[in-house]
């Protein structure tokens, strides 16, 4: 059967001026459905772009990428549009969530795209703040939270239209230590729920979290390590 | 199946729609002032789309009774006709001025009209006692002129046909003069001097009202014999004829023997052009619409040129806040936006920008016509259709301008977006 990721020999690469950086150079790694996995590797070696790859907000050079089976290569930009919006939820340091509207309505963002109507998008919404902690905060505005508030509403934006597959590319990297143990916390219960998780990270107690480890460097994988289940954190 | 996912689009499609509205007017509500002068190029136009076919159109319909008033079975035989440039005014001023042997031609030749009037015109001063009202139209007018003329009588009688061959000294009050002279009181039986004789009232007029802002009230009627005892023959001198026959074959027949008589009295030989013009209301209505057909192929030009302007202020200032909204489209199709969503989201944003200068401008351009009923009497009305076409316009320029932006806001890939600064 095939991966539920299955990327084979992906390079990326960026043409600066007459320079090209090869911000991926030649990956190749499956992931399966439930996993829990964590990329790691120095600043600049290609873990953002490996990510965004993955959750189709960018396209390979070359080489190809199978989710599910489906190469994404030959998707349109609607079907793409639509595996953003139903199969992957994205959390990105920087939050990315629109100044102008309420915790709420940024949750229900993805909803919306998805055609769902105002009552139960409500509900839907609501209850995935709740599951954050979040409620009491619904109807503030980014600009009127705390950092790690701001990245709960991120992940409940993520996870509210219930997709299989969540991305994190460094979601605790704006925060500091404790209120990150809170956001991992998190991921551990999403986790448990079946989903299938990728987190980015510098810090090794964070990828402690994971069942799989995934080292880069300058755009090459140089190591990818089972992590025993002893030397695992919750 | 196929059914199925049909309701499902349309439903899935009005939850979109419904919050490109709400996030249209936030955004409208949040830059009020840059939306309002983005706005103010599809205000003017609709504005002036409003006014100007409401007042057109008042002034048709006003036009149309008026002339119509005139009686569509009288005509007028004129040295002068209609004039429209400097041309023809010299060449009508070389004409010869008709004079009483073509009047009593018509009058003795002509088999089809049931009535011939000659009148003269000119404007003097009017007393009653010590009072004096200046440029007053001085009507000289033959026996009969009530059968060629509207003319309602308010109080007493048209003078008589008798009266005027004894050169009677007797006058017709204007509604105007009767006001300003005689208040409340009969004017029958007072006395006005005119031109340093004295002239008993015989009767008053109703009233007319203002045509074009000029009052039509202002005039008094004599006979032409005294007339022209008082002031001479140098006034133009023109007839009214009525046709007794008054359907429009009849017409021609009455039109086509007078020239026939005139021509004869005129000594015109054959092949020479006529010395006079004949002029009937369906000419003078023509010759209106023509002028005001001008009218309207000016007004499309203005309202075309602001339009367009305004549809290219519309387009820059959407071009901005593409700009300025890079991030947030990079976020929203990183959710999954699609193209068309984000096209969509920016569509409604110019239309519904365009469309609410539209509203405004219904409303300014309303408000100018309701002004323009109040202060001149015209009736001009706003025309349901030019509001329709007006908004119409407006929401056109506002997709059309707005598609090139959507457009480019639509095709930014999601990773340049998110990571723009
Ligand atoms: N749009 C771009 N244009 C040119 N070069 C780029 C672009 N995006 C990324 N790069 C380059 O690709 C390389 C990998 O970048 P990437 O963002 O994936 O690194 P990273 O591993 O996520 O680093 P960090 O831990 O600092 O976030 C870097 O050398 C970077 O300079
Ligand atoms: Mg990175």
């Amino acid at each position: 059967m095939a991966s539920l990721i299955e990327i084979r020999d992906v390079a990326k690469v960026y043409k600066v001026g007459q320079e090209e950086v090869r911000a991926l150079d030649g990956v190749s790694v499956s992931v399966e459905k439930s996993e829990y996995l964590a990329i790691m590797g120095p600043s600049g070696s290609g873990k953002s772009t490996l990510m965004n790859i993955v959750g189709c907000l960018d396209t390979p050079t070359s080489g190809s990428y199978l989710l599910e089976g489906q190469e994404i290569r030959d998707r349109s930009d609607d079907e793409l549009a639509a595996i953003r919006n139903r199969r992957i939820g994205f959390v990105f340091q920087t939050f990315n969530l629109l100044p102008r509207a309420d915790a709420l309505h940024n949750v229900e963002l993805p909803l919306i795209y998805a055609g769902i109507p105002a009552r139960e998008r409500r509900e839907r919404a609501v209850e995935s703040l709740r599951a954050v902690g979040l409620l009491d905060r619904m109807h503030h505005k980014p600009s009127q939270l705390s950092g790690g508030q701001r990245q709960r509403v991120a992940i409940a934006r993520a996870l509210v239209i219930g997709p299989s597959i969540i991305l994190a590319d460094e979601p605790t990297g704006n925060l500091d230590s404790r209120t990150g143990e809170e956001i991992l916390e998190a991921f551990g219960h999403i986790h448990g729920g079946g989903n299938t998780i990728i987190l980015v990270t510098h810090e090794d107690y964070i990828a402690r979290h994971a069942h799989r480890v995934i080292r880069i460097r300058d755009g090459r994988i140089e190591s990818d390590e089972r992590v025993p289940v002893g030397g695992r954190q919750a | 199946m196929s059914r199925f996912s049909f309701g499902r689009r349309v439903a899935e499609a009005r939850v979109k729609f419904v919050e490109d509205f709400r996030l249209a007017f936030g955004t409208l509500r949040a830059n009020k002032l840059r939306s309002f002068l983005t706005i103010l190029g599809t205000l003017i136009g609709v504005c002036s789309i409003i006014a100007l076919v409401s007042i057109i159109n008042g002034l048709n319909r006003y036009v149309a009774k008026e002339i119509a008033e005139e009686g569509s079975a009288t005509f007028w035989v004129d040295r002068f006709g209609i004039i429209t440039n400097a041309e023809e005014w010299m060449r009508a001023m070389k004409r010869r001025p008709f004079d009483a042997h073509d009047y009593r031609s018509l009058v003795e030749g002509s088999t089809t009209a049931s009535e011939v009037t000659a009148r003269r015109w000119r404007q003097e001063g009017v007393k009653f006692r010590s009072h004096r009202l200046e440029r007053i139209g001085i009507l000289g007018v033959t026996g009969g002129y009530e059968d060629t003329h509207s003319l309602a009588i308010a109080e007493g009688r048209h003078f008589l046909r008798e009266e005027a061959d004894r050169r009677q000294a007797v006058v017709v009050i204007g509604y105007q003069v009767r006001d300003e002279f005689l208040g409340a009181l009969d004017p029958v039986g007072k006395e006005l001097r005119i031109g340093g004789r004295t002239f008993d009232v015989v009767g008053s007029l109703a009233k007319r009202g203002s045509m074009l802002g000029e009052s039509q009230d202002d005039l008094v009627l004599i006979p032409l014999s005294v007339f022209e005892k008082s002031f001479g023959r140098s006034d133009n001198l023109h007839f009214v004829v009525r046709a007794a026959d008054s359907s429009p074959e009849g017409m021609e027949t009455a039109q086509e023997e007078v020239r026939a008589i005139m021509r004869m009295s005129r000594g015109l030989a054959p092949g020479e052009p006529d010395d006079f013009d004949i002029v009937d209301s369906k000419m003078l209505m023509d010759l209106y619409r023509s002028f005001t057909g001008g009218f309207f192929i000016v007004m499309i030009g203005i309202v075309s040129v602001s339009l367009v302007v305004g549809g290219i202020v519309i387009m820059n200032i959407m071009l901005v806040s593409v700009t300025e909204r890079t991030r947030e489209i990079g976020i929203r199709k990183a959710i999954g936006a699609r193209r068309s969503d984000v096209m969509r989201q920016f569509l409604v944003e110019s239309a519904l920008l365009s469309v609410a200068g539209g509203a405004i401008g219904v409303a300014l351009g309303a408000g100018l016509a309701t002004l323009i009923r109040v202060t001149s009497g015209m009736p001009v009305q706003v025309e349901w259709w030019s509001v329709a076409a007006g908004l119409g316009l407006a929401c056109s320029v506002g997709i059309t301008f707005g598609l090139y932006p959507a457009a480019r806001a639509s095709r930014l890939e999601p990773i340049a977006a998110l990571r723009y600064e």
